[in-house]
């Protein structure tokens, strides 16, 4: 069809703002896709290989060395997976430890990451940051014990996601610890001298408690550790589980939010057809032959757009996944492009996009050809608000200011939407800086001032060194609605120096009241004056709990009270303690030091918890900002192009290109300053639910704030865009002839 | 006697037409005296608008010369152009070109905000006819009001040269005759100097001078002698 040539011309008539059409539905698809991807296949990789590597469901120490009989005797009676897991730490001469395994038969089996899985004695395998940090490769020689090894592979033990030396340790360390695995016979010549046991057991039946009492009627449970609270297993679920909350819902926004105001966009830019819509129909043309004509460039466009997308994202979700899963041991992920996903990324832009096409056609099809023809059918109605006007209040200008704004509010709150939707997309990076930031040195700075923690092997009385404060810890399990939270409570000094929450009012917690941190009361939905029933995880009885304050603190699950009141309630003498504060460090007999955390490996450990979060999370906004770009862009152009008569006009009149411009920067800046001015409590209100939305699982309280000087910037930078934008877009707009413009009827 | 504020010589509009040169403007020499209305008539396509918008300073002539009270307005930037319209030129267009979302009062004070001496607005509209519906906005009117609106806005600035083109192309007989009165009426008041192109011959006989075109060249050019009052227009 002659009239179809059309297209390719229009395209490149208008090529800017249909490239930055293309360029927006190209970023929003592929960030969706590769995201969605990424993180699903990840969670469904480590749920996979969870159960074709029979993870554990708890590991226990127990006083008694259990005999093979004895455990299968425990398994037929319990229906349930019982493992003596054997291991040594091994000192190497670099000074790090490996802590070997020979293959476990039953739970725990490790799975092959990259090269070959153990076929015979003089191979060793490797965590993947051990390697890395170590500078090894499959096929090198690897020294463990005097002993040489060849490494014949990376693995991944699915009780090891997290590589922490220590149950206790705050985050990983390859330069000091790796894990391994070597065969049977391998093992037994290392870990000769060096062996431990502890067991691990998987239960078939909801025995958990039966099964426990029976252990302690034969011998002492010494630590009972479950799968979810052991942070070498658990930590990788709670963030995954965020970061896959903020898969399904921030792409998807981005995608939903930027095709529906691209598709507004079009729909407006489809307006000024009218008149060649009135044409066409009185030509003869029928509604079938003007319809896709109109349709077919938008639709194209946004369906190469989410094609382009899609090739794109399957390129980048490796990488993204790569990211994600940084700071975790997990198995080879395969990724998996699900159909639902790759339909949502090519229909939602191409849909959108096209449904408001066909709406502004069709609403130009309503309409009686002779009207088409003659003049204002494209144009908005005069909108009540600009009747509200005083007539002839203020000086002209300001009153064309304002006109310009009332006289076509759809197109106003167009721009007041595309810049707002703009705005959260820039600020959305500063905020989580911001947020995450004040996390993290709140997190520490603000309730912890002590230098380093020492943590003692077992529960003791002796007198605090010199300098020192007491504390102890005690584990509990609080029971909601059929699922089971874990409560640490925290038993500090009176007037400590060192641990020091205060109140939701800023107000120092007083000596004597049970303070619970303001994370898990939010989570739990626990509330100042409550009382808890919690169960302890060692003497497992059941304790009433009087919360009396909430802690103004946003990670942990600790509840805060007095030493002594700890171990009044949980009997044991009022001395007790399991470690230390310290402003510096001290002298302690290194046997009977479990683990020491100073402050900066505090905040280390809180910054790596939230680092995979935070790298996914600047991917998202860099993406985000650079479609809030395109979004202003677009806007813009589109102003300039509805105004471009009245331009032509005021020129005409004798209007300096000056005082054309000032009208019009003043009409749409006011605008923009006004969708930027709402937008920033409204982006600081978004993030926060979606803050909140992602930590509803984890013991951490997001809440999004965002520092002066990032607003500031990011004003500036909103501002940038649309100063260039309108300079270009007038610059054509100021060009065009005067006499032909004048010939265009209004 | 008055002297002549426009002096065109040799003015030539050469428009590519494809691979072809196509004439707008060939040659074209006129005079015209201020305070003459003149009737610029002429079939489509023969080079009337082209004229008037080179008259008007919105296009450029190719070659040749176009003096304005003795300024040569053919070679001037666009700046120079911008403020030889503001200060010299009023425009009334055959579609009105007013400004959708502005009332009458401001259709016609987004002039006066520009101009040096803008005459009173609200006695302007009174003078016109239209103090009545100054607060209505153009999709409101009907076409001879809004052509009122037009001519109010372009007379604001008390312009010396009022250009119009074919100001009557829209609107029905008696509308015309109730513009075109007007025009007259602004001549008689004011001394304005008055370009009309039109298609229309019968509006020549209320001009002073009668210009004819035809294929870019002025075919006629001749003094009015027997000027008729508007009221006995016929067409």
């Amino acid at each position: 069809m002659t009239l179809n040539k059309r297209i390719s011309r229009t395209f490149w008539e208008h090529k800017s703002f249909y490239i930055g059409l293309f360029l927006l539905i190209l970023l929003a698809s592929s960030l969706f896709i590769s995201f969605r991807t990424a993180m699903v296949s990840i969670k469904e990789s480590v749920t996979e290989d969870r159960i074709t590597s029979h993870v554990e469901d708890a590991s226990f120490s127990y006083s008694e060395q259990l005999s093979d009989e004895e455990i299968a005797k425990y398994e037929e009676e319990y229906s349930l997976v019982l493992q003596a897991s054997r291991y040594a730490d091994i000192v190497c001469d670099n000074g790090a430890t490996i802590r070997i395994r020979p293959e476990y038969t039953k739970l725990n089996l490790y799975s092959v990451v990259s090269g070959k899985a153990l076929s015979g004695q003089g191979q060793i395998m490797l965590d993947r940051f051990y390697v890395e940090q170590h500078n090894l490769a499959i096929g090198d020689r690897v020294d463990v014990g005097g002993h040489s090894y060849t490494l014949c592979g990376i693995l991944a033990y699915p009780d090891y996601l997290s590589t922490l030396k220590s149950e206790e340790d705050m985050m990983p360390d390859a330069s000091k610890f790796g894990i391994a695995a070597l065969v049977e016979s391998d093992y037994l010549v290392l870990s000769e001298a060096a062996e431990k046991v502890y067991y691990s057991v998987a239960f078939r039946e909801d025995n958990e408690e039966e099964f426990r009492a029976e252990l302690g009627r034969n011998g002492i449970v010494t630590t009972w550790t479950d799968a979810k609270n052991n942070e070498r297993i658990s930590k990788f679920d709670s963030e995954i589980d965020a970061i896959i909350a903020m898969a399904a819902v921030a792409p998807l926004v981005i995608l939903f939010v930027s095709c529906l105001i691209m598709g507004v966009i079009m729909g407006r830019m489809l307006r000024r057809e009218y008149a060649n819509i009135g044409t066409l129909s009185a030509m003869g043309y029928k509604k079938r032959k003007i319809l896709p004509h109109y349709l077919i460039l938008p639709a194209g466009l946004s369906l190469a757009g989410s094609a382009a997308g899609l090739l794109t994202g399957s390129f980048v979700a490796e990488p993204m996944e790569i990211l994600s899963k940084s700071e975790y041991g997990i198995p080879k992920v395969n990724l998996d492009f699900s159909p639902v996903n790759i339909l949502i990324t090519l229909l939602v832009p191409t849909l959108f996009i096209t449904l408001f096409s066909l709406l502004s056609v069709l609403r130009a099809l309503r309409i009686e050809t002779v009207i088409l023809l003659k003049a204002n059918s494209g144009k908005e109605k005069k909108g009540f608000l600009i009747r509200l006007l005083p007539f002839r209040v203020g000086s002209f200008r300001f009153r064309f200011v304002l006109k310009e704004m009332l006289s076509n509010i759809s197109r106003s709150m167009l721009m007041i939407i595309g810049v707002g939707v703009s705005t959260l997309f820039i600020l959305s990076g500063f905020i989580i800086n911001s947020t995450l930031d004040y996390f993290v040195d709140q997190g520490f700075g603000d309730v912890y001032s002590y230098e380093y923690q020492y943590i003692l092997e077992t529960p003791n009385t002796a007198d605090a060194p010199k300098g020192t404060e007491s504390f102890m810890l005690s584990g509990f399990t609080y029971a909601k609605n059929g699922e089971k939270y874990d409560l640490i409570m925290c038993g500090i000094e009176k007037d400590s120096h060192y641990v020091s929450p205060q109140d939701l009012n800023g107000e120092t917690i007083p000596d004597g009241e049970i303070a619970i941190s303001n994370s898990v009361a939010k989570r739990l939905g626990i509330s100042a004056g409550e009382t808890i029933t919690i169960q302890n995880d060692s003497d497992r009885k059941y304790y009433d709990v009087p919360i009396d304050v909430i802690a103004d603190v946003d990670m942990g699950n600790y509840i805060f009270i007095d030493i002594e009141q700890l171990n009044e309630m949980l009997g044991y003498p009022d001395d007790t303690h399991i470690g230390y504060f310290s402003s510096e460090k001290i002298s302690l007999d290194s046997s009977t030091v479990n683990s020491v955390i100073t402050k900066d490996q505090g905040v280390d450990a809180l910054e790596s918890s939230v680092s995979v979060m935070r790298g996914v999370l600047y991917i998202l906004a860099v993406v985000a900002a650079v479609i809030g770009i395109i979004v202003v862009y677009s806007v813009t152009i589109l102003m300039i192009h509805e105004s471009a008569k009245s331009i032509s006009m005021l020129q005409v009149m004798g209007y300096k290109n000056k005082e054309i411009s000032k009208l019009l920067i003043r009409s749409n800046s006011v605008l923009v300053w006004l969708g930027f001015a709402i937008s920033v409590p409204g982006s600081l209100a978004i993030m926060n639910a979606f803050f909140h939305g992602i930590s509803k699982d984890m013991n951490f309280l997001f809440d999004a704030r965002i520092s002066p000087i990032y607003v500031l910037i990011s004003f500036c930078f909103l501002q940038l865009i649309y100063y260039v934008t309108l300079y270009f877009a007038r610059k054509s707009v100021l060009n065009i002839n005067l006499a032909d413009s004048l010939k265009e009827r209004d | 006697m008055s002297q002549n504020i426009i002096e065109i010589r040799d003015l030539t509009k050469k428009y590519n037409v494809g691979d072809q040169d196509f004439l707008a403007l060939d040659n074209a020499n006129l005079s015209i005296k201020e305070g003459e209305i003149v009737a610029i008539l002429g079939p489509s396509g023969s080079g009337k608008s082209t004229l008037l918008n080179i008259l008007g300073g919105i296009d450029h002539a190719s070659s040749g010369s176009l003096s304005f009270d003795g300024t040569q307005i053919a070679s001037l930037s666009s700046a120079k152009l911008t403020d030889y319209r503001r200060e010299n030129i009023g425009f009334v267009f055959q579609f009105y070109n007013l400004i959708a979302n502005l009332t009458v009062y401001e259709n016609v004070e987004v002039v006066a905000d520009i101009s040096r001496n803008p005459l009173d607005i609200s006695k302007l509209l009174a003078d016109l006819g239209i103090n009545d519906i100054a607060k209505k906005y153009p999709v409101e009117l009907s076409g001879g009001q809004q052509q009122r609106v037009a001519i109010a806005r372009a007379f604001v600035k008390n312009p010396r040269l009022l250009l119009c083109d074919e100001p009557t192309g829209a609107l029905d007989f008696k509308s015309s005759l109730d513009i075109l009165r007007l025009v007259k009426e602004i001549n008689d008041k004011y001394h304005t100097t008055i370009i009309i192109i039109t298609h229309n011959s019968a509006i020549a006989g209320m001009c002073h001078r009668v210009v004819r075109l035809r294929s870019g060249k002025i075919t006629h050019d001749e003094i009015n002698e027997t000027i008729i009052p508007v009221e006995r227009i016929e067409w």
